[in-house]
């Protein structure tokens, strides 16, 4: 009851389960310094190294000193190109022998040095290579970095019709870059962190600093450090921790895999969270209407973008309550329709022989599935399911009087409109609303439905996402963002960043001089 | 443990909410589309009820009962007893009155459970058919549709060509309710199998049948009430000639497009005095005498005038000799009159058999057709 009641309230949740979370660091009890000796130091590396295949270790001569040295360094995690060209064929060449530093020989950009062994543990294992040195009790760190990684690809969650086709990739440094690319700007600040005890994964804060309310960013930092797991393996793991409302079905904050999304989020003055090894951005604070712009928006002529936004929040509309309006009417309120399909209702449900109520379940659950199957098969097999759902739903199934056509028909109808809304995880929150809206209609008919409609906008308004409320500009009302809601009015129209992305610097084309200081 | 307790306590409130309860699913129940009301020779009460039948084995796709009964709600409980136990009201269509019931004053009080309840829908037509009700009821043509869709369809658009009134259930409500007008709904006859409709049948202040009210009638009424609706044709014939030899008469026939009404209510020599003014603009649709109206047409549209105001008078004396006031110009009366209203208010109609009203229509032609 007290959850249910937190959760109608959206009530913050995350700081309970922050308990003892410290920031970590790696605290392992060998704490240990190097020894000068290289072939203790070996020792000592085969000791904490067991089992690694592909730790290599090369034995090398210091052009310097003439003396013995290693260099060592997981295989996969390297650029081989790097460390051939630029650390072994300079300590190789002979002509190098009169350089008086180890610096002075290797040709890399970041160079650092280390004297703990728990630091050389864990930078081996980041990827970095160690060079350690006859006689020296501390260890070169070359940042010589190098993973298996994809090209950046079209976004395939987000595509897009006429905006860029980059996608983030699993490098967040290359997320940050093609974030950069649209935001060459010296204000874009970036704050970062590492997450997890076991699988350390760098997240990345981005925001402009002179856009980004410092409430905000701080909120979105302090969540970040409160974050006490083994790894983080996707963003969403991430959200779901540092999220508002666990309980709420709807997402808080935005995952995105577009790197123009997450720019123009930025410069509305919010703030974007890039965390290393997956390919979708974290974006916050976000609000219900956030999840039904898209860029291509835009993009488009604001005619055509105003008559999109009205098709998707209708689509919202319909995707939520269509089935359930299908079950009031057909058990409870069949005076609110028109006769003529009255009539043509009650002949298609004469041979139904379940209730409505079952009925819908039973054709939303296919869809469900049939969407859940076609989503993860290989492209060959998907088209399988698509003929065998569309035989089944389409024609069997009606033929053998199992549903109506008029059931076939709503749940086409609310399949196309789920799929209007552009945001994958808010068309999955929707999904789920469905279901309890039919239940409702199932038990009370239209008054359930409003029943629903009621809880749902209460629950909305009780939201927050990063302590900005989710309802905005709808409930709390912001009039003046209401130009970029359903209608969207021309850009050069649009010159105020939006009230509920609670910017400081209101005005868009503004720089620090000469913006107004909004609130 | 508190949690606990406001679990059970919300599932306990959840449970007595009177949800499922009137959980009727479309085809289980029995959809009455029309409901018939009719008095016999004996004087005893006939309820009749038609409704749609579903299934596709059926070879008919309507089911009609008919029960004795002494009130509507009485009836719902015999038609319970008859077809599938759910009766539902929600989607009467028409509800059809026996002329014979309409003989009768006070009938009204039977539709009281139309009113009173709010499942009922008060959208639907009343209408009076002429004969028995249950000819209507066991009608069954081959070649329409569900005979309840059919009159619907049948008498809306009736209605659209000002052949007839349209009064739903509210409307007639009202009608009856208002003091300063008299009721007027659809009429309609069954011969040979074939539905017909006659025009409006007027009734006086308590809902008792006066008159038939023919077609070409109804709509100089509809067009002293609504002013312009649907489509209005009008057909005038030349005076003077009346030839009974010919086979061809003179007629001239004209759409209305648009029509200007002001009332002037006075009270003059103890009598209420209503002056109309109907500004017409028409088109001629059809002319059959040799009058050119291109040149001639200041003098076909005092021609006009002249017939359609002789039209008026005619029916207006109609009106006043049976009583009825089926235009509202009590609701004038009040509105202007009302010290005069107020001595009258309770028999307006007769105060409306004295009253001197005058129609006085003025045309203009817009149109006069595409080919000369």
């Amino acid at each position: 009851m007290r959850n249910l009641r937190d959760w109608l309230r959206g009530k913050k949740s995350f700081l309970q389960q922050a308990g003892d979370a410290q920031v970590r660091q790696p605290g392992s009890p060998s704490a240990k310094p190097i020894s000068t000796s290289l072939s203790d130091n070996m020792l000592e590396l085969r000791k904490r190294f067991p089992l690694t295949p592909d730790l290599i270790i090369r034995h090398m001569d210091n052009p310097v000193t003439r003396e013995r040295a290693i260099l060592v360094y997981l295989s996969g995690l390297v650029d081989r190109n790097a460390i051939n060209n630029n650390v072994i064929r300079p300590f190789l060449d002979k002509r190098r022998s009169r350089e008086s530093s180890i610096f002075n020989v290797l040709t890399v950009g970041n160079m650092d040095f280390i004297t703990d062994w728990n630091d050389v543990e864990s930078s081996i294992l980041l990827g970095n290579s160690l060079l350690f040195l006859e006689g020296q009790s501390k260890v070169f760190v070359i940042e010589a970095r190098g993973w298996p990684q994809r090209a950046i690809e079209d976004p395939q969650s987000e595509a897009s019709l006429l905006g860029a086709h980059q996608g983030f990739v699993e490098t967040s440094i290359q997320n940050i870059a093609m974030i950069r690319r649209y935001i060459p700007n010296r204000e874009l600040k970036i704050q970062e962190y590492t997450l997890g005890s076991r699988g350390i994964s760098k997240a990345s804060v981005l925001y402009l600093a002179d856009v980004a309310k410092p409430e905000v960013v701080k909120e979105m930092v302090d969540r970040l450090q409160q974050v006490n797991i083994d790894t983080i393996l996707n963003t969403g793991e991430l959200r779901e921790i540092i999220e508002d409302s666990r309980y709420s079905p709807f997402p808080q904050l935005i995952t995105t895999e577009r790197p123009d999304t997450a720019a123009s989020h930025i410069l509305q003055g919010r703030v974007a969270v890039v965390v290393d090894r997956t390919p979708k951005v974290l974006i916050g604070p976000a609000g219900f209407v956030t999840y039904f712009q898209n860029v291509d928006d835009y993009n488009l002529r604001w005619p055509v973008a105003t008559f999109i936004r009205t098709l998707r929040f209708m689509a919202f509309l319909v995707a939520t309550f269509l089935p359930a309006l299908y079950i009031a009417v057909v058990s409870f309120n069949y005076e609110i329709i028109p006769l003529d399909l009255l009539l043509s209702v009650g002949e298609s449900r004469e041979r139904v022989p379940f209730p409505p109520l079952l009925e819908a379940m039973l054709m939303e659950i296919t869809l469900e599935m049939l969407r859940e199957a076609g989503i993860r098969l290989p492209a060959p097999i998907g088209q399988t399911v698509g003929i065998v759902g569309g035989i089944v739903i389409g024609q069997a199934a009606v033929q053998a009087g199992i549903v109506s056509n008029i059931m076939v028909i709503v749940v086409a109808f609310t399949a196309i409109a789920s799929f209007i809304i552009p945001n994958y995880d808010m068309a999955s929150a929707v999904r789920l609303v469905r279901f309890l809206m039919m239940g409702l209609s199932a038990m009370f008919g239209i008054v359930g439905i409003v029943i629903g409609l009621m809880g749902l906008i209460g629950h909305m308004i009780a939201l927050e996402s990063l302590g900005v409320p989710y309802g905005a500009p709808l409930a709390p009302a912001r009039f003046a963002d209401w130009k970029d809601l359903i209608l969207r009015i021309p850009l050069w129209d649009m010159d105020k960043r939006p009230v509920s992305a609670r910017a400081v610097q209101t005005k868009r084309q503004g720089t620090s001089g000469s913006g107004e200081e909004g609130q | 443990m508190i949690r606990r307790l406001h679990f059970l306590i919300l599932t306990m409130l959840l449970a007595i909410l009177p949800g499922c309860a009137d959980l009727r699913n479309l085809e289980d129940v029995t959809l009455a589309l029309m409901a018939g009301i009719d008095l016999s020779e004996k004087n005893e009460l006939l309820f009749y009820v038609s409704s749609p039948v579903f299934s596709k084995d059926a070879k008919k796709k309507v089911e009609e009962y008919g029960v004795r009964a002494d009130s509507i709600r009485q009836s719902t409980k015999r038609f319970d007893a008859l077809v599938t136990a759910l009766t539902v009201g929600g989607k009467i269509q028409l509800i059809v009155l026996g002329k014979r019931l309409l003989q009768h004053p006070d009938w009204f009080s039977l539709l009281d459970t139309l009113y009173r309840d709010g499942r009922m829908t008060v959208n639907s037509r009343v209408v009076v058919v002429d004969g028995p009700v249950h000819s209507v009821f066991h009608l069954n043509p081959a070649d329409k549709p569900r005979l309840p869709l059919h009159l619907t369809q049948l008498l809306d658009t009736a209605n659209r060509r000002n052949l007839t009134v349209k009064t739903t259930t509210q409307e007639f409500h009202r009608m009856m309710a208002e003091k300063g007008m008299t009721p007027s709904i659809t009429e309609f006859k069954e011969r040979n199998s074939v539905v017909e409709v006659m025009g409006t049948a007027l009734l006086d202040h308590q809902g008792k049948y006066v008159t038939l009210l023919l077609p070409k009638d109804t709509i100089l009424l509809q067009i002293l009430i609504h002013k312009l609706q649907g489509e209005m044709t009008l057909t005038v014939p030349l005076p003077g000639q009346s030839d009974q030899q010919k086979v061809i008469k003179p007629r001239v026939s004209f759409f209305v497009k648009d029509v200007t009404r002001t009332v002037k209510t006075g009270y003059r020599d103890n009598r209420f005095r209503f002056d109309v003014e109907l500004q017409m603009e028409i088109s001629l649709a059809e002319q059959m005498f040799p009058v050119e109206p291109a040149k001639q047409y200041k003098k076909l549209e005092q021609l006009i005038e002249k017939q359609l105001a002789q039209k008026y008078a005619d029916l207006i004396k109609q009106f006043q000799k049976q009583k009825v006031d089926p235009v509202g110009f009590g609701v004038y009366a009040r509105a202007y009159q009302y010290k005069e209203w107020k001595k009258v208010q309770d028999d307006w109609p007769a105060a409306f058999a004295k009253a001197e009203v005058r129609v006085k229509p003025v045309i203009s032609i817009k149109g006069i057709g595409i080919t000369e």
